[in-house]
Order: structure tokens, then sequence, then C-alpha cells
């Protein structure tokens, strides 16, 4: 044998390692010249105080945000930095995987100062002490309540709030002129229709458990999933089977029964709307985008139609900036929050850039003529917040498969509130 | 597989020679021991003790492997067997580590953490929202803080570091100058650091205060402040291991990874060894045990069907092209790759789509051709052919390329001497193609077996382990396998994520799929020793 | 050959593969029609969708913040590098069980088959934090680095490769070895100059499954992996999927299609060889 097989070996090897090599002095962080030498000057100036002598160190601030919110606060980032020096890193980190990587790379010093999450994490993180809490200070009035309260946790607040989001009823204006007033009203007005493929939209039946739409069912009537008092939950009181959760899941039954509720996923949901053969759409206001972007279907919003007799309590999720408990630079967080996140401008950004309804009242304010916009608010204020004890955990699962199962036919309404309740007591108590 | 053991000859260590390699060989292990040696004062400094031990464990193979005159594959196996210790042993070592804690929601962090988190409560003199109004100045005699309360009171003062002792009269007199409009710049020999300048030594303002009669106060953000009792409310005791909270006046005792104050346990807590507590509520917990069971045989029929599925498709495509006179041999192979070639997270995504019991095209076709729609993904019983037609079409292209070059292996020769002795084409592949066929590829089956028993990707993508199995105590689904179902234990456990329980589930696993793929290696050493020659 | 005879040797087959390549091919279209479809709309209620953009695809490459091409060159770069330093090392551990006698050989191989049914992806706190020590002293092999990734992919199916490298080793004669052995060749040279170029068929294979593998691997990487600029492409396109019910169908499809595409490619140009090597891989008298 000739010697080409080794010269072909090593040629590998080489060009591996050349590959492995290039391109990997691209991660080098930019510094910013401005920046240091200012930090410099500071430094001369306070050359006499004992407290300042070392050199000041190049502030840096990790930003943990999905790719939506990140494309927002990247419109405030340069203002900070220009005024401040600091140089801001936005990590993205996509948002079903950041409560979980926050919780690992916290700890292990890897993690960002601030990131950018939602109110149903607060319990779990604050649990395992990986949130520090925030102190609006003079500006907490300028917060609504509701929004405040989602991120609080056994009376302390751990988040800045920037928006909120409860589901609400999008529907066809051509096929349906009048949004209607209850469930029935809008199985009454499909009869009339041709050419629909499905009444009423919403995910959670089929093969996409969702007990987070499904929820305006439970809470209508007067069900609940932990009662609370002042905001503190009771995780062993379980309402998911008491008489008002029943009552609406009998509601949800009868649509179902009647052929006005197909047993649809997010996307069957969707689909139709778009395709305008469904004339009632039931999800949140993230999809204000894909409406505004599409010209086949003339569309309106209102609030969710009475369910038995009672005012649907949607599921409110607040969206915040968190502040990490092991950031090193908290003090340099808490200012870009306070002073640049929680402030008319970088609101009005948050706001521009991700389009769920605000909760700075300035903005509320300001988008009042938005009707999609305030009625999504209006929403929410009737809703109740996501609770944000670990607990919940137990729910979504437990919850969301027993409504589904109801959507699909293969269980009773009472049979699977009961079952619900008893998984989530059980795993509670367990 | 034809060199039967003894006829390989052995080979001794005798290659050992004073040759230019020997040279290389020194130098080299010289320098990856020189890397490490110059590494141990960073590991110790850095408390890498994890790394320390595996690094350390695998120089020593490597020293032992080219440099021991015994050593014979060892050089062969070492470059290998480095990555496999640290990236995949260790790992499953670490997995058992943390299945006989308490690593859960509530107790993720390090004792020490814990410690430094609580210390840094502090107790704040007022409530909510009443934060004072904060400027920084420097002057002679150190950094100074201007504060001002909502209702106009000031105080200005020179700032101590939070770990000294209190100054009595930090307070300076501003008798004399108006602070009520906007903070002046300059006060006295004071002058205000702009926004810039306080960032930059962002660091050490935080550790800094101001005493003021009943508290003191400290900067909340460059530009506010708040007023917080002196001293911190937790203090950490080491001699006696408890805590002592000067808010309710008590000492928390420390308890399996939690203070523990008046019975109250405290939040965070940190890991702890705990022992088999998790295994213990695995076999000893009813609920879990009756579900672990179940999902363990659809498991169990999951993977060999999977298995069977994608190895007779594939087996039958390549058998199909396998002929002389076959024209487009080429393009149908293109096709077969291509469900390869895409990324299986979004193939699987689309599948789902694609299944949906109501608007699924799947069903439209059904119904198009006259049918009846099928409850793909709602029903139980349907959802488990869905996932094995999913996985199918996932896997098949795997094994149509493995059977086509292990079909074009066997030897025309065999095939035609039996035909010539009036075998039928389904005998001579039953009694020769198959045999030799499955002596070749039984490994890939068995890798094919392990790697689906896990195939956690597609379960979690397709199904999420559903339909749900109504009325079912603990959360599993009709689709579960073991490592969705541990997830969904692990993650959705009644108190937000346990990882501990569900590492104790994977290392069950781990030992029956290890069980399970032992067992198979040794039938097909008989399956070797049958048709092997 | 007669229509009737053509039926029964080769129309036959031709039913059978076309039929196999409609189920390859289904959900493929759809893909299709969704990279095109101006609706983020996956299951789409039509396959013609009601109007045409390539604005999904260009979208890939004008973002910053997802950066497209930087994931597409990252991936094939990690899984070149992986999945050839992979082939290399087992074909090393694969020598020594094919060819030297050891104690404990075949315990060491069924040993190392045994360690590779652990997945991965499950100790993944234990290569998170090993990642964090290493970046410590050794910042460009550590958390959300490439090199880091590989060296995880370097351990993870070393032991299954070695076995099927062996199995094909054992099949080259012996006779070969002992030749050169009296010619005065020392292992390493009978590795070097004939079983290993022998193997090249076996080890082509191999190394395009280990790479098709890594290539679309995510759950390590994305746990591994922390800036835009280091993703690859599996984990990059997890962030239109995963944003709260709004996903975004199109860009996903496109960049599946242009994801895959030169696999495909590179598939049709090297099927000869491929098949080739499996060829003289298995079942070798």
């Amino acid at each position: 044998m000739q010697k080409k097989p080794v010269i072909w070996l090593a040629l590998l090897t080489v060009f591996a390692l050349v590959l492995a090599a290039c391109g990997s002095g691209e991660e080098t962080v930019d510094a910013g010249d401005t920046t240091t030498s200012v930090i410099a000057e500071t430094t001369t100036t306070t050359q006499a105080v004992t407290t300042t002598t070392e050199a000041a160190p190049m502030v840096e601030l990790v930003i943990w945000a999905d790719e939506n919110r990140a494309k927002a606060i990247e419109e405030v980032i340069p203002a900070f930095e220009d005024k401040t020096g600091v140089d801001v890193i936005i990590e993205l980190v996509d948002f079903g995987a950041m409560k979980d990587q926050v919780g690992v790379a916290g700890p292990a010093g890897e993690g960002p100062d601030i990131f950018i999450g939602a109110s149903d994490w607060v319990g779990e993180l604050a649990t395992n002490g990986i949130l520090e809490p925030i102190d609006l200070g003079a500006k907490a009035d300028d917060f609504i309540a509701s929004a405040k309260d989602g991120l609080t946790f056994n009376g302390t607040l751990y988040g800045l709030p920037y928006a909120v989001e409860a589901i609400a009823l999008y529907y066809n204006t051509d096929l349906a002129p009048e949004a209607p007033a209850t469930m029935e009203d809008a199985a009454a007005a499909c009869a009339d229709m041709v050419d629909i493929t499905n009444c009423i939209g919403v995910t959670g039946g089929g093969d996409g458990t969702d007990a987070y739409h499904m929820y305006p069912f439970v809470s209508a009537a007067g069900g609940y999933v932990f009662a609370s008092t002042d905001g503190i939950y009771d995780p062993t009181d379980v309402g998911l089977d008491s008489a008002g959760a029943i009552s609406g899941a009998l509601a949800l039954e009868t649509l179902v029964k009647d052929g006005v509720m197909a047993s649809v996923n997010y996307d069957g949901a969707k689909n139709q709307f778009l395709e305008g053969t469904e004339p009632f759409w039931i999800t949140g206001p993230w999809e204000l985008g894909a409406l505004n972007d599409q010209d086949t279907v003339n569309w309106a919003v209102a609030k969710l139609p009475k369910i038995a007799d009672g005012t649907p309590k949607p599921f409110v999720g607040v969206q915040g900036f968190f502040l990490s408990s092991f950031s090193e630079n908290k003090l340099v967080a808490q200012t870009f929050l306070l002073d640049f996140m929680a402030t008319e401008e970088g609101m009005a950004a948050m706001f521009a850039a991700d389009g769920r309804p605000p909760v700075h009242n300035a903005i509320i304010a300001a988008t009042a003529d938005d009707a999609a916009i305030s009625t999504f608010g209006a929403s929410a204020a009737d809703g109740v917040p996501i609770p944000n004890i670990p607990e919940m955990g137990a729910v979504w699962g437990a919850l969301g498969d027993n409504m589904a199962a109801i959507r699909n036919g293969t269980v009773d309404a009472e049979t699977a509130m009961v079952n619900a309740a008893t998984a989530v007591r059980e795993a509670v108590n367990q | 597989m034809t060199n039967s053991e003894g006829v390989t000859p052995k080979r001794s260590a005798s290659s050992f020679s004073l040759s230019p390699g020997f040279w290389l060989k020194l130098v080299v292990v010289g320098l990856i021991d020189a890397a490490f040696i110059a590494a141990i004062p960073v590991l110790v400094a850095n408390q890498s003790w994890m790394l320390f031990g595996l690094l350390g464990l695998n120089v020593l193979l490597i020293n032992w492997a080219y440099l021991s005159p015994r050593s014979n594959a060892g050089k062969w196996l070492a470059p290998g067997l480095v990555f496999v210790t640290i990236f995949v042993v260790w790992p499953i070592i670490y997995t058992g580590y943390v299945s006989v804690t308490n690593w859960a929601t509530g107790n993720v962090l390090s004792q020490q953490q814990v410690i430094t988190n609580l210390e840094n409560e502090v107790i704040r003199v007022e409530g909510e929202g009443t934060n004072l109004e904060l400027a920084i100045y420097d002057g002679p005699e150190g950094l100074a803080f201007l504060a001002r309360q909502p209702d106009g009171a000031t105080y200005f003062g020179i700032a101590r570091q939070s770990s000294e002792e209190p100054i009595e009269d930090a307070l300076i007199d501003t008798t004399g100058i108006d602070l009520t409009g906007d903070l002046p710049d300059v006060i006295n020999d004071y002058s205000k650091l702009g926004l810039r300048e306080l960032l930059g030594i962002a660091g050490q303002i935080e550790a800094l205060v101001l005493d003021i009669p009943g508290g003191v106060i400290q900067a909340q953000t460059t530009s506010s402040a708040r007023l917080i009792q002196a001293g911190q409310r937790y203090k950490y005791d080491a001699e006696t291991d408890t805590l002592y909270d000067a808010l309710r006046d008590v000492t928390c005792v420390t308890e399996r990874g939690n203070f523990v104050c008046d019975g109250q346990r405290l939040d965070p807590g940190w890991r702890v060894v705990t022992g088999f507590d998790n295994y213990q509520r695995i076999f000893g917990d009813q609920r879990i045990r009756a579900a672990f069971i179940k999902v363990f045989n659809w498991n169990i029929v999951f993977a060999v069907m999977s298995v069977l599925l994608t190895f007779s498709l594939g087996l039958a495509l390549a058998n199909a092209l396998q002929h002389d006179k076959m024209r487009g041999k080429a393009f149908y192979r293109s096709i077969f790759i291509i469900p390869y070639a895409i990324p299986a997270f979004l193939s699987i995504i689309v599948w789902r789509g694609l299944l949906n019991a109501n608007f699924g095209q799947v069903n439209a076709l059904i119904e198009s051709l006259g049918g009846s729609g099928v409850p793909w993904l709602t029903d139980g019983t349907w959802a488990k052919i869905a996932v094995l037609g999913v996985n199918t079409w996932l896997g098949f292209p795997y094994m149509f390329l493995i059977m086509s070059g292990a079909l074009q292996a066997i030897p025309n020769e065999l095939k035609e001497a039996a035909m010539v002795d009036g075998a039928s084409a389904w005998r001579v592949f039953r009694s020769i193609t198959l045999p030799l066929l499955l002596v070749s590829t039984a490994p890939l089956l068995i890798g094919s077996f392990a790697f689906n028993f896990n195939n956690f990707v597609l379960i979690f993508l397709l199904t999420d382990g559903g339909p749900a199995v109504i009325g079912a105590p603990v959360p599993v689904g009709e689709t579960d396998i073991l490592i969705s179902f541990t997830f969904d234990l692990a993650v959705n456990s009644g108190r937000g994520n346990n990882f501990a329980l569900g590492s104790a589930i994977v290392i069950m696993i781990f030992v029956a799929l290890a069980a399970i793929s032992a067992f198979s290696f040794r039938f097909t050493k008989r399956l070797e020793s049958i048709y092997g020659n | 050959m007669s229509a009737k005879r053509w039926i029964r040797e080769i129309g036959w087959r031709h039913i059978v593969l076309i039929i196999a390549a409609f189920f390859a091919l289904y959900p493929v279209v759809w893909v299709l029609s969704a990279a095109f479809n101006p609706v983020d709309n996956l299951s789409a209620a039509r396959l013609i969708p009601r109007g045409f953009t390539f604005d999904n695809f260009t979208e890939l490459f004008e973002s910053d913040l997802t950066p497209f091409g930087t994931w597409l060159f990252n991936s094939w770069r990690v899984a070149i590098v992986a999945a050839s330093l992979n082939v290399i090392l087992a074909a090393l551990a694969s020598f020594a069980f094919s060819r030297l006698r050891f104690r404990g050989r075949r315990a060491g191989l069924l040993s190392l088959l045994l360690i590779q049914v652990f997945p991965q992806f499950l100790g993944f706190i234990a290569l998170f934090l090993l990642a964090q020590q290493i970046g410590d002293i050794f910042p460009a092999a550590g958390l959300n680095t490439q090199t880091y990734i590989i060296m995880v992919y370097l351990g993870g199916a070393i032991g299954f490769n070695a076995f099927l490298i062996k199995g094909f080793m054992d099949t080259i004669p012996v006779e070969l070895d002992e030749s050169a052995e009296v010619d005065g060749a020392n292992p390493w040279q009978i590795f070097s100059r004939i079983i290993f170029p022998l193997s090249r068929p076996v080890l082509a294979v191999i190394f395009i499954i280990t790479f098709i593998n890594i290539y679309s691997e995510y759950i390590l990487a994305r746990t591994l992996l922390r800036s835009t600029q280091e993703f690859t492409m599996a984990v990059g396109l997890q962030l239109f999927v995963e944003s709260n019910y709004s996903a975004k169908w199109g860009n996903l499809a496109a960049a599946a299609i242009i994801g895959a595409a030169p696999i495909v490619l590179t598939f049709l140009v090297a099927q000869k060889q491929i098949i080739g090597g499996l060829t003289q891989g298995s079942v070798k008298g």
C-alpha cells in the first residue's frame, strides 16, 4: 500500500481543526472605546477618594429575551448606552426554554442580569431564589394594579410589567356583523350562515390540550383553580370541581354536542378563521399582527361572550422584566429598568414592538383609540391573574387534558372536572 | 464478520523502540502533562473539582496508554476514551448523584448561595412606594449621598462601606442651600456625579450606605434610594449551622436542605444528598408504579415496532430497487433520502398538523377517497398508530440505505445456486437473504432500538404523550414513553420541577435499556455462530 | 421483454416504489407550500396558497437578530468537524478491537456499547456545569462555544461507530496484515497503510450518518449554546416556533428547505459511493 491514506487522514484532521478554529475569533465583545475613556476620566476625578482608587471596570449588562421582545428593547438600548456608557448585550433565548435556562445558568454564574418573561414563572423562580425583588418606588402608580399583582409573589413584587394579555373574541364582520353577547347568541348566529366549517374556533381540543384557552369556561360561573386571599394562594383549596366550574363545563359540553365548537387545535382554529370559514375565533392579542397583515377577512375584536350566564374571567398573563439575584450589576440593572424602561418612552417602544396591551397608564391613554388593543385591555380587566405559585405546574396538564376530553366527547363534563380537580389535589398533596 | 477469534495473531508490545515515533509520542504526552499541571492552580482557585478529577484521570490514562510498556490496545483506545469518559460516563454518574439528592423547585442552589441570598435581604423601614430621590456627590472625604424624601426632607452626608461600623455624624449641615427643586450640581466642595460616571463605579456604590437617624439609606438605582434598617435581616452562624432572623427574632435550624424557623420552611433551600427517597417513591407510590408499568409496556412495543416497521419498509424498498433492469434507481433513492435530510423536529411538527382529526390533510385525503375521518391524535389506539407511522416515515430512509448496501453485498452465486435447486424467490429470500441480512445488520437494529426507546423528540413534538389517560392519578398519556413520562413527572410535579425524581427514573431507564441491549447482543452472537462461517 | 413479463419482473417494483415515494414526499409538499405562503400557516387548508412570495426566504438573511446564514455555516462546521473526528477516533478504537488481543476486549466493547445507550441529552446538567468549569480555564472551549459542543458530540457516538467499523475490519483478511508484519511493519503502519484505506467505504458511510445526526441535533445545542452568533441551525430555528403561539411557519419552512437541500444534493451526487460503501461494509465472504 502507498502512503496516500496517511496523508488523507492527516489532511482530514487538519481540515477539521482549521474549520473548528476559523470564525471563533468573532465572539470577542466590542468594548467600545468611548466608554472606556469616560470611565478613565471618572477615575481621575475621584482619585482622592478612598473608595474609588481601583480602576473602574467595564460595565456590561446581559439581557435575555426572545426574538420579538429583543427587537423591542433594541430600540431603547442605544439611548441607554449613549447616556451611560454601559455595554448592553442581548442574548436570544427562546421563550419556552427561558425559565429553565435561567434556573440552571443563574446559579452557575452564567445567567443574565435581566430577562424578559411571564408572570407564571414568578413563583417557581422566586422560591428557588433566582429572582431579585424590584422596587418601583415613585413609579409604582404609573402601572395598573392587575399587572403588578401578576408579578407579585407572597406579597413581594418581582418584576417590572410592560404588557398584559388575555384572550378575547375575534369575529368575522362579514359573517357576523354584531359581536354576540353570549355563547348561545354566537351559536344561533351560526345557524343562519352558509359555507362555514366551524362556528366557534378555540384551541384546546383535538391534540391541542390547552388549559389557558379553556379557562373562561371554568371561571365564567365562578370556578377557580386555587383560592386566594390578598394575592396569596392556598394550593390546598382547589376549585376545579366547584359548582361554578362544573356548570361552565356543562355549557362547553352543550356547545360541543350541538356541533358549534369543533375539536380543534391552535392551527386548526387559526386556519379556519383566516380562510373565512369560521365566524368566531377565541385567542389573544398576539395574533393582531397576523390579522393586520392579511386582507381576506374583515374582522373585529369583542370581549368574550357570556358563558352559563356568567362573565368569563380569562387568565391574565403579565409580561415583564425580571432581575436575576445572581446579577453582579444590580445597581446598573435597576437603573436600566427603572430609569429607562419604566418610562413613557421605554414602555411605548415595548408596545410598538410587541403589540400586547400596555400596562403603563400613559400608554394606555395613548392607545385608547385603538379598538382592538383597548378591547383586549378590557378583557384582561375582567380576568384573573394566572396563579404564579409553583403548584400551578400540576394544573396545566390535568386541566388541559380533561377539558380536551370534554371537547373530544370522550368524558362527560362533570366527571372531567372531578378528574381534573382530583389530579391536582393528589399532585399538590404528595 | 468472518474472523473467528483464534485466527487473528496475538500482537505483543514488541513494537517499542527508540524510533522517531517514540520521541514524538513522548513530546506529545509531555505537552499534555505540562498543560494539565499548568491548569492545576486555576482549577484549584476556581474550586473546579469536577473538572480537576476528570482531567486528572484522563491525563493518567494517556500517560499509561502511551508510556507503559504493558499498554497494548490502550494507545488506540485512549483518544476516544477521553471523550467518552468526560462527556458520556461522567454525565451518567452525575445523573446518579442528582437522583439521590433533593434537587427540585426550592432546592436548586448551594447552601453558600442560599446564605448569600438571605443575608442580602434587608429590613425596610417604610413600606412599598416610598423611595427617596438620590444624587451622588464626589468630594474631598469620599462619596456623599443626597437623598430626598417624597415630603421634601433631605439628608446629605458621607457614605460608608456597608460592612464598616456606622458613622455617628455622617450627615453634613445643608442649611442655607436650596434643595427643593432640581438638586444642585455643587454643594460645598462636593460635585454631583453624572450618570456615566456613576455607572462606571456602580459596583462601589452598591456597597455604600448613608447613616441617618433611625436607619441607613442605600442606593437602589443611580437616582433613587431606599431607607432600610441598619444591619441585615438574616445572619448565618457557621459554628452552629443556624440562621438568625432579626425581624422575627428567631433562630432557624437547618433541616434537609432548608432553614426551618419555628417549624416553617424558609425558601430558598439548597441541595443535599437525601439518599434513596426518590427510588423509594417510584416503587412505593402506587400511583407512579401503575403508570410506570403501563408506560414501560408501550415503550417496548413502540421501540420494537419502530425497528420492525422501518426495517421492513427499508428492506422492501431496497429489494424492489434491486434488479438489474430497474430504471430510475437514482431518482427513487434521492426521493427516499429526503425524509432523512429534513431536520426531524420540523417534519414532526408538520406531521402533527397533517394528522389533525378535523382539519388535517390526511383525513381530508381519506375523506376524498370515500373513507371517514380518523381521530389520529385524540384516540389512544389511533395515536399509537400515528406515532408509529410518523416514526416509520422518519426512520425508513436510514434502513433503506443500510439495506441497499447489505443487499448488494450478498453474493449472487448463493441465490442463483438456490434458484437452480428449484427454490422459489420467496424461499430464497427467507432462507438465504434475510438471515444474512440479519447477521450483518443486527447491531444496527439494536442501535435503532436503543435510540427509539428514548425517542423523546418524536413523542414530545407529535403527541406530547397524549391523548391523556382519563382519570389517571398521575398525568400520563396513551403514547407516553418512559422518557416523556419522566419529563412530565419531573417538570409538572406538584411543586414545580423535580430534577431529582426525574434523574432517578432516568437511571432506571438506563439500567433497563442496558440490560435489554446486553441481552440482544448475546443473541446476535448466537446468530453469528449459526449463520457465520 | 414482453409487457407481461415486464410487469411481473419490473412493473410491480415501480408501483411499490411510487407509492413509497408518495409517502416520503407527502409532508414535504406541505413544507414547500408553507415556505411560499405569505400567511404564516403550516397545516394550511389549501395546498396552493392564496398568494406566492419569496419573503420567507429573503427575511431569513435580513434580520440581525436571527442570522440564519451564520447558523447554517455553524451547523456545517460543527457537523463536519465533529463527524470527521468522531470517525477517526472510532476507527482507531475499532482497530484495537479487531486486530489486537487484550484482556477485557469483549467486556470493553460491550461496556462501550451499553454506555452509549444512555442518551447524552439526559445528562445535560453535568454537561452544562462541565462547560462552565472548562470555560473558567479555557474560555475558547467553554459554554457557548462550538468547540465545546463538538467535544460533546465526539463522546456521543464513538462506541457505536467503533462497533460498526470493527465489524467491517473483521472482514478484512488477516493474511494481509500478517504478511505486512513479516515485512517488518508495526501496528501503526498496518493500520494506516492497510486497514484504514481498506475501510474507507464504511468510514464514509458512518461519517455521513454521524453528520446528519449532528446536523439536526438540537436539545444539547440549545442548552450549551447561548448567543445567536454561535447557534446551529436547529437551535436557531426553534426561535421561530417557540414564541408563544405566534410561530413563524413560513420562515421555518423556508429554512428547512435551505438546510435540507445540500444534504439531498450531496446524496444525489454521491449515492453510488455511499451505497457502495455499505455494500462492502456488511456481508463479505
